[in-house]
Parts: structure tokens; sequence; C-alpha cells
């Protein structure tokens, strides 16, 4: 039996993000690298394929007995069922549809109207020091300031109600992965840090009863308390 | 046949690839082709499982299901294909500047389609409001994306998608024999505006939402009644049809005897985790694109394209008709 649960949540910018935009267009003065934008609104978003990236190798490594990573097709068995597969692979000997679909993430309408007034993006200066003669070359970065939240959305398709489970808590370990490690550029420097709260899972067209709907946004509930910096 | 009209509206970017099949990934299209619909409609079907996929070919098969391309709407504008068909008083050969004008319309708004269709030398078709009403639909994006696979250096490539203008989507026709029919289509289409429709889905793009399908024969607005008019009208000089469509192979000499049209390549992968080990691609074919005029109506085909896979891949070409008189 089929189903599909759409998994929602507020997603917190707590330190400066830099998701990369093209800069095809560099007008004189313009910032070097700016973020990515919505075409029509001009305000920051977040591509579903930077969160899917960014997920899907954190749990691939999680899950991984060696160091470096394999192709993703031969990624273990609890990732490549929730992201897909592309070739059958000695790991994963059939192709695996994807269980989750990833959505753009938008700000935040109530928070939109706050951050107008200061804006929502800053430029932030940074220099590259020469070792050799201390020669500065500096450069600007936009980022997303911190303080920004963002619309998450997931669906996820339940297709073998036995995982539904198992899957949601490798879901729930990536997303607390996520929480430690960082979205988008520089994240070594201390970009990027978010936070995921507010976690809702909705059941759209379901063959589970709601107190398991409720047990999965338990499990995805437990992200919230393994936040490792409250701003 | 019972029609009815739904308004798709975009949550996100809609990625679809060209229909020259080149630089696909990084090119994006406004227009949905009827047959990418039907087969994205498939793909949910599947998930609900073998009886549903019967029961969602089977439709196609008897014809108790067809829709349109997903074509543009802006409010309560919509926009159908320019018809293929030549006439000198529509295309002034004379001016060189109109004439690359016409070149660039791609869609005739409903509200100025008679007057397209009717334009004489005296009262010529006004080439300059059609592209006003048609500007803007659509922000075209070029998305710089890179894959990091951990192994490799990282791979920078490009996905073309576009954004909807406020009030702008795109609307599906629908045609259904039956209310189980209609009932099916709603339900694979509710399950498609979540997990979205076009490339990159799962990745972020495609994501919609549709307002109450409008039953168009119990419609009072004027631009529904004019457009089920069309639908309706079985004794027109040309058929200019809506979607896209291939007359079967015994028709294909009558219905394209002094008929108008453009090809238009139909290509893509087949999405099936079952098919084969991976992922193929479909067996191209070439198809009238919407906007053909014939004389005569033809039924059109539902094509196989398995090439030894585990599955029958269909693609579903019936035409819709809209009857016009010149």
């Amino acid at each position: 039996m089929y189903g599909k649960l759409k998994i929602t949540a507020d997603l917190h910018v707590l330190t400066g993000m830099h998701i990369g935009g093209s800069n095809e267009f560099s007008a004189i003065g313009a910032v070097d690298s700016p973020v990515i934008k919505d075409a029509i609104t001009q305000q920051p978003i977040i591509p579903g394929s930077s969160l899917k990236g960014k997920l899907r190798t954190l749990m691939a490594r999680n899950l991984s007995d060696s160091y470096r990573l394999k192709e993703p097709n031969e990624d273990p068995a609890e990732v490549a069922r929730l992201f897909g597969t592309s070739k059958a692979t000695e790991q994963n000997p059939k192709l695996l549809p994807t269980r989750l679909q990833f959505c753009d993430c938008f700000l935040k309408e109530e928070n939109e109207k706050l951050l107008k007034e200061v804006g929502t993006t800053e430029v932030k200066y940074e220099n590259t020091i020469s070792r050799m003669c201390g020669i500065a070359n500096p450069r600007q970065i936009e980022r997303v300031i911190r303080g920004t939240i963002f619309d998450f959305c997931l669906v996820y398709d339940v297709m073998n109600e036995q995982e539904v489970k198992e899957d949601f808590q490798n879901l729930a370990n990536g997303f607390k992965l996520l929480q430690m490690d960082y979205l988008g550029g520089h994240g070594t420097r201390g970009y990027g840090k978010v936070a995921f709260r507010n976690f809702a899972v909705q059941a759209i067209e379901s063959c589970l009863d709601p107190n398991t709907v409720q047990e999965l946004s338990e499990i995805l509930k437990e992200v919230e308390d393994s936040e490792v910096l409250s701003v | 046949m019972k029609y009815y009209l739904y308004r798709l509206n975009f949550l996100t970017a809609l990625h679809i690839g060209n229909d020259s099949g080149l630089d696909n990934l990084a090119s994006a299209e406004i227009t949905i082709h009827s047959d990418t619909v039907y087969s994205a409609l498939c793909t949910e079907a599947v998930l609900y499982g073998q009886d549903t996929l019967n029961r969602w070919v089977d439709l196609a098969k008897n014809v108790q299901i067809l829709f349109s391309d997903a074509l543009p709407f802006r409010e309560n504008e919509y926009f159908l294909p320019k018809p293929a068909f030549r006439k000198q008083s529509v295309h002034p050969l004379s001016n060189p500047k109109d004439r690359k004008l016409m070149k660039k319309l791609s869609f005739i708004p409903l509200s100025m389609f008679h007057e397209y269709l009717s334009a004489s030398d005296s009262t010529p078709f006004d080439i300059r409001r059609a592209l006003s009403l048609q500007k803007d639909l659509v922000f075209p994006v070029k998305r710089q994306c890179v894959a990091i696979s951990g192994q490799e250096a990282t791979l920078p490539y490009f996905v073309g998608s576009v954004y909807f203008n406020d009030n702008c989507g795109l609307y599906l026709i629908v045609g259904a024999e039956t209310e189980d029919a209609k009932k099916l289509f709603e339900k694979l289409l509710s399950s498609l505006s979540y997990n979205g429709i076009g490339g990159k889905r799962s990745a972020g793009l495609g994501k919609f939402r549709y307002d109450e399908p409008i039953a168009m024969e119990t419609s009072k607005d004027p631009s529904i009644c004019t457009l089920l008019e069309l639908l309706l009208n079985r004794n027109a000089d040309y058929y200019i049809t809506l979607n896209t469509s291939l007359p079967k192979e015994e028709e294909m000499e009558e219905a394209l005897t002094d008929g108008h049209f453009v090809l238009c390549r139909r290509g893509g992968f087949i999405q099936s985790t079952k098919y084969a080990a991976e992922f193929q691609k479909k067996k191209t074919v070439y198809a009238l694109a919407p906007g053909t005029c014939v004389e005569r109506t033809y039924s059109g085909e539902f094509l196989d394209l398995a090439q030894g896979g585990a599955h029958p891949v269909y693609r579903y070409l019936k035409p819709m008709f809209a009857g016009v008189n010149v």
C-alpha cells in the first residue's frame, strides 16, 4: 500500500550562509560571489539540490565502512533506498526509486517583513594574506544573514511500510549530522550553521494510522534537541 | 466527453527540457507536452500499485481521458498554441519587422484568437498587443550546480528552469469520459503535485498546487465558453491540435494532406526502476507539435516503445482538437 508523508520544518540560519549563485553578470562594483536568489522576489533561496546532496553525503559518510566515499550508486542500502540509484551495482543489485522529494526552500513569510528593514543578505569582506610578503588579496562574499528562517518541505513516499520507521530514524540522523555540519560554502570558516525547528509530519495520502504518523513526528522532533549551536 | 480546466500554480521553478534534445538539462521550456503529462501521471500510478497502473493505461487506450498540453495562463487570459497554417494577412510578409515579430509569437491569447483567424488586409492582427499580453509570463533561470562525488574533482553543470510570474501558471484542459476517469486523474494529479513534474523534481523543482477544476460546460466565464465552443466544434474548416499527437500510420496520409504542422522530437528517459538494470532512453518519436492544423480529424497513436525491457513503455499521442472556421 502506498502513501505520502509531507515533512515540514523551519530551517533557521544560525551563522551567515553562502550558497553560491551565478555571477554571469558582473557589473563594476558588484559583489564577487553572490548567493543564489529567487528570480522574481530577488530574495535568497536554499535549493533542494543543496540540501539533498549534503544530506546524502553526510548519511553515506556516516554509514560507510571506509573513509573514502564510493560512487552514489554504491551507497549503503539504507541511504540508497531513500535517495534512489541510477544504476544497478554490486552493493545495490536492483535499481531503486527515490523515496524523498526535496523542495526548494523559500523565505518564511513573517520573517520576510522583518528582514526587509535590514535586508536578507550582507556582504562580508575577507582577505587572503600572503605568508611570504603579507600582501592582502581581498574578496567579498555575499551571505544570508543569521536569524533568517526558511520554509523547509520534504515529501516522503511510503513504498514499504516495514521500513518507514527505520527510514525516518536514518533521516533524523541525517538532519542531526547536518546541524553539526554546514550548508553551503566556507563552512570550516564558520559559515552555514543551520538548525531545524518545529518539525511536523502530515499524511497526505496515507495507509499509516495516525499513531504511527505521530511516532514518526516524534523521531524527527529529537533532531531539535541535538542542535549544537544556539544563537 | 466532459471537459474540465485545471490551473496549475507552481510553487518552485520548473525544468522542462527543450524539444531538440540538445543541451537538455541547461534548457527550459514553458509548456509541458501532453505525452509528458500522461507519463508523469503514469509514474505516480506505479506508486499506487499494478491495479491503478492498469486502470490508467486502459483509460488512455480507450481514450476515456484526454488532455491538452499544459499551456500558460495569466489571470483570466488563456494562451493557445500558434496555429501552424500560413495566411498572407496574418503573416504580413511585406513588412520584415512584423515578420520577425510573428516568429517570436509562440502563443495566441484566447481573447484574440478569433481576431487572429479572421485577420485580413483591412483588419490586420495586432501582433504587438498579442506579444505584450504574453510578456514576462515566466522568468528563465540558469542555475549553477556542482556534483561532488567525493572521488573525482567536482563537476559543475547547469540546470535551466523557469519561474512563473505572479498570477501566471499552466492550464490543462482535461476531457474525461466518465466520473471514474476524472477521479483517477485527480488522484494522480494530486500525488504528482507533491512529488513535482519535470526534471530535477527530487532536487527541489516542479512542485505545484492546482485550483478547484473548472467544469467547462457549466462555467459562465466567457473565455471558458469560447474555449469549449472550439473543443466541441465538429463542423469546422480546420482542426487545430491543442496537444502533442501523431496520426496512426494508416491515418497519416489522409490526415496530413493539406495539413500544416511542425514536428517535435519526443525523447527522454524511461522513469522506471523495473524496466532494466539502469535507466534507459526512450525510443525517440517525432510527433506533431500543438498548433497542427488539419482538415480531417484523426484518432492518434498510443505507442508501446519498449525495446526488450521488462514491461511496456507507452507514449500517449491522441489528439485534442479545437475546430475553427476560417
